[in-house]
């Protein structure tokens, strides 16, 4: 392991790699900056680019750029009350206020030393969790990783909101159906129609960068809020940030909150499905539950410590997130889905043998991880008056350029024309489920998983001789099947209730 | 009766269920390996299974009591279709004639007829962005990062004639 770390550390520390963690985080924050494109749009949009690069470095760059979007997510909630991500909503509540009271650059320091302090916590929680985790699922068969897919698919559904279960099964589904167009394990044609195009499948790129970027870029349009942002931002000037210094007090108020708001993200964002945007949510409550009652009362009206808990949380949780990445090969969140695709498209598999068999792949991950959230604290805040002038570039100018980078991503990686055809379409009904209120991170998560969960299921097949005896006799299977289904029947029975309840409240008259 | 088409649940799990129904039809042009017998999991295996779960969740949630939500109509109502549809054609356009033209040319017009779809009047501005981003990106792929871009039909034709 010591070997490992220090060959991690040694590749983490060329100065190419290092190169890659400043880009990765400054085109982060950029992009992540943006109301509407998070992480996933950033990581999409960097994937094309980093193709030629080694699978270490390629890594390094997504990791830097998903540390950066998040930063920038926040960046915009706290100056302009849009949270570029889902995960920084909860940093508007208090951040915003504060920056309405001309104290956004104190907001903006909160707001990075948390991220920083979460990110810390989160990277060496990562650093002690991952190598016993990838030991004991060395030992898994076929059968059990088919039941941790199983448990990805209904973990992502299961967290995925209030009112959404059902429709988030019905979208994993989606994905699931999707990821069988092309040759099948055994070399049968499947929905290819004689096409050759889709031979291959259609390619996870493809359908993320459609499903993301290019959705997100048409919903602008459709919305027609492209002069919102130029009118929000016209008093953003350097000067008018005002002080980023924070007060003995403040630091003292804020610590505890961010010490325990690194914990609960962090395991928050193991569970696969969870996610920043409930570790943020979770850790905002906690804290305002466990503030005395004088504090309780500034929560909402520019708490520090409500600033605080939130950004700590999600970049603990970002963190997080990379455990049953890197030890199962199984994604917890649409980041990580989209990073797998990454890692699989370098011919890594990772999983519990990634760091055995691409050891430097695995250790310097982790270690720029950490590395990210240094540049992020050092470059990226004092540079924050200057990237915040991206909010004034027009969206009229600015969206046909990210539609136009989602295209020449996807030809870029493909160079086939057909692809482009294909996204176009993917964009466009993409966008009607989300207009239509489906949510499309379990699509790329059964989309992402279907290959591999049917290549599991057929081998765990072959190995049982043909009997789905596995799903109950074999212990690690069963307990994983068994928690899958808990996952999956208490939300949906639980929203059924409430709609029931909400019918019969309906019916009753007053 | 309630409108189907007016409330975003029932639509959405009505565009899944006849996704799934289309999709349950094609299974039955897989070709299955009869070389083999008694296969118990076939290249038709697992489609079939998720095409069944995918039309009972739908189906259930049909069937389900539906809570109070905005409705289609009212959502849609304000929405920018013209400016949406613009760019989606814009875009299928730019996949069509991206081999004839080939990048530089291709981009160029992509983005500025798409500053002009959103509304920029100034077209020297839309133009020099533009040309700025497609001479920037041109020199980074090809140059800095080797990579193939294709110059199209019509400059090769054209170079071609001159020659």
């Amino acid at each position: 392991m010591i070997e490992g770390i220090l060959s991690g550390l040694y590749t983490a520390f060329t100065p190419t790699n290092l190169m890659m963690v400043f880009i990765g985080c400054f085109a982060g924050t950029f992009i992540g900056m943006l109301p509407g494109l998070g992480p996933v749009s950033a990581i999409a949009l960097m994937i094309p680019i980093t193709y030629g690069f080694d699978p270490a470095s390629g890594m390094i760059l997504m990791a830097g750029v998903y540390y950066g979007a998040v930063f920038g997510g926040s960046t915009s909630a706290i100056l302009i009350n849009a949270p570029g991500v889902s995960g920084a909503v909860a940093t508007a509540f208090d951040g915003y206020p504060m920056a309405q009271r001309g104290q956004a650059g104190k907001a903006l320091a909160t707001a990075a030393y948390s991220s920083f302090a979460g990110g810390t916590v989160g990277a060496v929680l990562l650093l002690l969790a991952v190598p016993i985790l990838a030991d004991v699922s060395l030992s898994f068969q076929s059968s059990d990783y088919f039941a941790l897919m199983l448990f990805g698919c209904t973990a992502i559904a299961a967290f995925s909101g209030k009112g959404q279960v059902l429709k988030a099964i019905s979208m994993t589904l989606l994905g699931l159906m999707l990821a069988t167009v092309g040759e099948d394990p055994s070399g049968m044609q499947r929905f290819t129609f004689g096409v050759p195009d889709l031979y291959d499948g259609i390619s996870f790129l493809l359908l993320s960068m459609a499903t993301f970027a290019m959705a997100e870029a048409l919903l602008i349009v459709l919305r027609g809020d492209s002069g919102k942002i130029e009118q929000k931002s016209e008093d953003l000037s350097a000067d008018k940030l005002g002080s980023m210094k924070l007060t003995k007090e403040e630091v003292k108020d804020m610590a505890p909150a961010v010490g325990r708001s690194s914990i609960v993200g962090f395991f928050v964002g193991i569970l696969p499905g969870a996610g920043a945007t409930i570790a943020s949510f979770l850790s905002y409550g906690m804290e305002r539950n466990m503030a005395p009652r004088e504090k309780q009362r500034e929560f909402g009206k520019g708490s520090i410590r409500g600033l605080a808990a939130p950004e700590t949380s999600n970049n603990a949780a970002s963190t997080g997130s990379f455990v049953p990445l890197l030890t199962l090969g199984i994604p917890g969140s649409a980041t990580t889905a989209v990073m797998l695709g990454a890692l699989l498209s370098y011919g890594v598999q990772p999983g519990p043998r990634l760091y055995i068999d691409h050891p430097t792949v695995f250790w310097s991950v982790i270690i720029s991880m950490y590395v990210g959230n240094m540049i992020l604290l050092v470059l990226n805040l004092p540079l924050i008056p200057y990237i915040s002038k991206l909010l004034d570039i027009p969206k009229k100018l600015l969206v046909p350029i990210i539609l136009f980078f989602s295209l020449i991503g996807v030809y870029l990686v493909s160079f086939n024309t057909v692809d482009l055809t294909m996204m176009v379409i993917f964009g466009v009904v993409a966008v009607v489920f989300r207009l239509l209120d489906f949510p499309l991170a379990p699509l790329l998560l059964g989309f992402i998983l279907g290959g591999m969960m049917e290549e599991n299921l057929r081998r765990a097949l072959l190995i049982w001789d043909g009997s789905w005896a596995f799903l109950w006799e074999r212990p690690i299977t069963a307990t994983i099947v068994s928690l899958s289904l808990l996952t999956i029947t208490v939300p949906v029975i639980s929203s059924l209730l409430q709609k029931r309840r909400a019918k019969v409240a309906n019916l009753t008259p007053e | 009766m309630i409108n189907i088409f007016d409330n975003r649940d029932r639509l959405g799990n009505l565009l899944i269920l006849t996704f799934s129904l289309v999709y349950l039809r094609y299974i039955f042009d897989i070709p299955v390996d009869t070389s083999i017998q008694d296969q118990v999991f076939t290249a038709r295996s697992l489609p079939f299974g998720l095409a069944v779960l995918a039309i009972l969740c739908s189906l259930f949630q049909l069937a389900s009591p539906s809570t109070d939500q905005p409705k289609v109509s009212s959502l849609v109502a304000n929405l920018q279709w013209k400016s949406m549809f613009l760019l989606t054609i814009l875009m299928l356009t730019y996949s069509l004639v991206f081999s004839f033209l080939g990048f530089a040319i291709a981009t160029f017009l992509f983005l500025v007829i798409g500053f002009v779809i959103l509304g920029e009047r100034r077209l020297w501005l839309g133009a020099l962005v533009a040309g700025g981003l497609v001479l920037f990106l041109w020199l980074v792929l090809t140059q800095l990062l080797d990579l193939y871009l294709d110059n199209g039909t019509l400059l090769s034709l054209l170079f071609g004639a001159a020659s």
